[in-house]
């Protein structure tokens, strides 16, 4: 019923979209739309096998997979841009992932898709 | 004066933000603490961080310069622990004519290539003028442990 129109900005330069969601969608069903939409000529690089490897951001946030849009605060109809960045998980290798502070950002690593940790 | 010329920009962004700079207030009641987030540019070795940074307008503005902090840790000259941004438009260079999205692009463009000449972190500057590749490698750990 409520839908926003949203774009997908990427660090590359390229938009994805807009398309048209209902703010009920979750943070995490949009990464995996966004996947399905990758335009990877225009990206040079291919969609990532994992959609939780996608982070997007709005508003000076990352949204969070848990999330609806209308959670993350996506109005309703105007043109929104989120920011799409591709994280991949820490490689295994890397045993000492101890050092990782507040603020650093969550989510890229382990098997915790809900993780995401925002500065207040 | 400030609230509305803060509203406009934040309209600004949410239309057409920078390819690499996000931001938006904190909470629905505040327009004057502001959340954003860079990340980092390709061409240097913050490349693939997420950079937390925090805004606090003046009642002023924009008569006097936003405040500017990193939330995320960042190895780099012009970057002390605390966060701070030695960055001259935040300071005697300010200009009501700048906005946010210019604010937050520079930080960018300060990350792809430092000041060493007036170092936040003289340490840094050091090893950033006599051993760059040393620099990098550094930085790129930083940014793979604190901003990844």
């Amino acid at each position: 019923m409520s839908e926003a129109e949203i774009r997908f900005r990427m660090p590359e330069g390229v938009d994805i979209g807009p398309l048209n969601i209902p703010l009920s969608a979750k943070v995490h069903t949009v990464k995996e739309l966004v996947v399905a939409e990758w335009p990877a000529d225009k990206v040079g690089k291919p969609a990532p096998d994992d959609p939780r490897e996608v982070r997007l951001i709005h508003n000076g946030k990352v949204m969070e997979p848990g999330k609806t849009l209308a959670d993350c605060k996506v109005a309703v109809g105007s043109l929104v841009t989120c920011h799409l960045l591709v994280q991949p998980k820490p490689e295994p290798s890397k045993g000492g992932a101890g050092g990782k502070e507040k603020g650093g950002g969550g989510g890229g690593g382990g098997s915790a898709p809900g993780c995401g940790c925002v500065v207040s | 004066m400030a609230s509305k010329r803060i509203t406009k920009e934040l309209q600004d962004l949410q239309k057409d933000p920078p390819t690499s700079c996000s931001a938006g207030p904190r909470a629905d009641d505040d327009i004057f603490h502001w959340d954003a987030t860079i990340i980092g540019p390709a061409d240097s070795p913050y490349q693939g961080g997420l950079f937390f940074v925090a805004i606090h307008f003046p009642p002023d503005y924009p008569f006097k310069p936003p405040k500017v902090n990193f939330k995320t840790k960042v190895y780099h000259p012009n970057v002390n622990s605390q966060g701070s941004i030695c960055l001259d438009i935040l300071k005697e260079q300010w200009s009501p004519a700048l906005t946010i999205s210019k604010v937050l692009l520079s930080i960018c463009s300060l990350l792809t290539d430092p000041n060493p000449d007036d170092p936040l972190v003289p340490e840094i500057a050091q090893i950033y003028k006599t051993d760059p590749n040393r620099y990098a490698e550094l930085a790129k750990e930083w940014t793979r442990k604190y901003a990844m």
